[in-house]
């Protein structure tokens, strides 16, 4: 269908406007975080003037943000595996042998979002204080709620996964070719899930690194806890940290997407 | 060679009745179809007999054996299904392979086996391929070379030719006819299209509404149909009157013949399932039908000839003789005196 000129320039002013709506504040951002000037003297004259890195070094350098990195960072490693341990069996038992359970179980899935955060660290902490107390002391106690919070993103990837690759024809395939099921999903479906598994992982540590309400209640020191505390002290620092940190996981997004464009995967199977 | 019984196999999912006592035996090198509209139970007869659903009850045997609590991957069947099922990981042999590397065989023999497949499936050129770089009819033969490398006791057809375009779906099931004869295995192959069934089984069973209807030769089975339903399944039918005659015989379209009698009783007048190669027209101003459509289709030409009465016949005719005729022509139907196969309802 073709589009008249007045359509076009209508699309075009829509784009525009929409890029603005994101780009203005991390503008903003970027010149309250790395330009020295004072903020009220913030124009466009001096656009060009002033900038500089060293509040960024030095939030990089901080040790409390690096050990809060390293914290998160091996959260994301926990939560992920948790995730995959947990979601892969049961998104495969569903794709390949109970399809008619799909919608209880995407609707079973979707529970953790129903609850908020605070009642959910609130009835842990009550079950966990008493019963087992060194649980709670441990920064890893965060990952069965990281992993629990990503779930509805992390099982639907698995899910869009497994039916792109119509993993239920492929495992009758497999076993009537002689292989058992452990064998097949190791062999068939694992290899053919690269896709569903990076946008899986992809999504949960998006979810981790930007997960506030969980650590603080919980009062761990994780990224993003140590960020906040960091712009008391520093708000330009930590402000220009903030951008780094989205900077850098967009990156990482970005380059997982490409790396499976190139594969021929198909994106929007995975929800990526 | 393997021989296959279903014997009063029934199986319901919630509440459909998918198969009610079904039973049939494929004698061993046989190739049968499972033969029925959509819904009739054939694909679940399939997956009762692979192992893939449990029968509610009855049972299969395969060569006297209940195959009840027979695993999958220890019934030693090759299977294609309708959807292309190769593994996307793994390249046109690796995918042959696959079968034989997971029941253990050496290096060495599945790499003779592979070739052989190969040769047999003339897939030579495209053994380093990947699916995705493989064409429909491609892919199906793969899947085949795969399910007959292992060397299966029983070979399972599950609509595999209903994806592809009409050439390549002739081709590939002159292929599987040819190598099914030549390794003489027993082979069911559930189709829905009754010219693929009547063109290569040597038995096709007739299903619907999870019964089996009949089970006869293709010849057999369009020439004296057990029932109403397999006649109108089986080809076109028209439906004319027919007047009962002492002889025994019925007057049909103007033409004595004895026909296969599906009906009870001595009834006087009874239906005639006429199919459109048994009739003929003749050029005829004075007739009282007249030509309303006709279409060419290479070999014969069909014509649809509506009576004065308002009822309506369609004819198959050779195109040498149909040369001469125009739509709007009044014309004279008549069925064929060598039209013995006639049912008679």
């Amino acid at each position: 269908m073709r589009r008249g000129p007045a359509s076009n320039a209508l699309a075009v002013g829509y784009l525009v406007l929409l890029g603005l709506y994101f780009l203005v504040p991390m503008l903003a951002m970027a010149r309250f975080a790395f330009q020295s000037v004072p903020v009220a003297l913030l124009t466009w004259q001096n656009m060009g003037t002033g900038w500089s890195g060293a509040g960024l070094l030095d939030a990089l350098t901080d040790p409390k943000i690096l050990a809060a990195t390293r914290t998160s960072l091996i959260l994301v490693v926990g939560a992920v595996l948790l995730n995959l341990a947990l979601l892969l069996p049961v998104a495969i038992a569903v794709e390949v042998r109970h399809p008619r359970a799909r919608a209880t179980v995407s609707a079973i899935t979707l529970l953790p979002w129903v609850v908020p955060p605070i009642a959910l660290v609130v009835g842990v902490a009550a079950t966990f204080r008493s019963a087992a107390p060194w649980f709670l002391a441990s920064p890893l106690s965060l990952v069965p709620f990281y992993a629990l919070w990503a779930m509805p993103f992390a099982y639907r990837a698995l899910e869009n996964g497994l039916r792109s690759i119509n993993a239920r024809t492929l495992v009758e395939a497999s076993l009537s070719l002689g292989c058992t099921l452990p064998r097949t999903v190791f062999r068939v479906l694992i290899p053919n899930l690269g896709s569903a598994l990076i946008a899986s992982t992809c999504l949960t540590a998006a979810m981790v690194l930007g997960e506030f309400a969980f650590a603080s209640l919980l009062l761990k020191q994780t990224l993003p806890t140590e960020m906040l505390n960091y712009q008391r002290g520093d708000p330009r620092g930590g402000l220009a940290l903030a951008l780094f940190v989205l900077l850098v996981t967009a990156g990482i997004l970005a380059i997982g997407v490409r790396a499976l464009q190139r594969k021929g995967m198909h994106l929007q199977a995975t929800g990526l | 060679m393997a021989r296959v019984e279903f014997n009063a196999v029934s199986k319901r999912f919630g509440a459909t009745q998918a198969l009610t006592e079904f039973s049939l035996t494929v004698e061993p090198g046989e190739l049968v179809c499972l033969l029925g509209p959509s819904g009739c139970g054939k694909t679940t007869a399939l997956r009762i007999l692979a192992g893939f659903e449990r029968a509610d009850s009855g049972c299969v045997r395969v060569d006297d054996q209940d195959m009840a609590d027979v695993r999958v991957e220890r019934r030693n069947f090759g299977m294609v299904f309708q959807e292309y099922s190769l593994f996307p990981n793994l390249t046109a042999e690796q995918n042959i392979a696959y079968g034989l590397r997971a029941r253990g065989q050496g290096r060495g023999s599945t790499a003779e086996v592979v070739r052989r497949m190969l040769e047999l499936t003339d897939l030579h050129a495209h053994a380093a391929k990947y699916p995705h770089q493989l064409s429909g009819g491609q892919k199906q033969r793969v899947a085949l070379a795969r399910a007959l490398a292992t060397s299966p006791r029983v070979l399972l057809l599950d609509e595999p030719l209903s994806a592809l375009d009409a050439k390549v779906r002739e081709t590939l099931r002159d292929e599987i006819r040819r190598l099914q004869r030549e390794l003489g295995i027993t082979t069911v192959f559930v189709t829905h299209d009754q010219h693929e069934a009547l063109a290569i089984c040597d038995r096709v069973a007739v299903m619907s509404n999870g019964g089996l209807e009949q089970v006869a030769v293709p010849r057999v089975l369009y020439d004296s149909p057990a029932n109403a339903f397999v006649a109108s399944f089986i080809g076109s039918m028209n439906r004319v009157p027919a007047i009962a005659a002492p002889t025994g015989s019925w007057l049909v379209l103007g033409t004595m013949i004895r026909g296969v009698v599906l009906t009870d009783g001595h009834a006087a007048t009874a239906t005639a399932l006429v199919r459109p190669e048994q009739l003929s027209v003749r050029p005829d101003p004075s007739a009282n039908a007249e030509i309303t459509s006709a279409w060419f289709l290479g070999p014969i030409t069909r014509l649809l000839v509506r009576g004065d009465d308002g009822r309506e016949l369609t004819v198959d005719m050779l195109s040498l003789e149909a040369g001469g005729l125009r739509v709007g022509d009044r014309v004279q139907v008549r069925l064929r005196p060598e039209a013995e196969a006639v049912v008679i309802l």
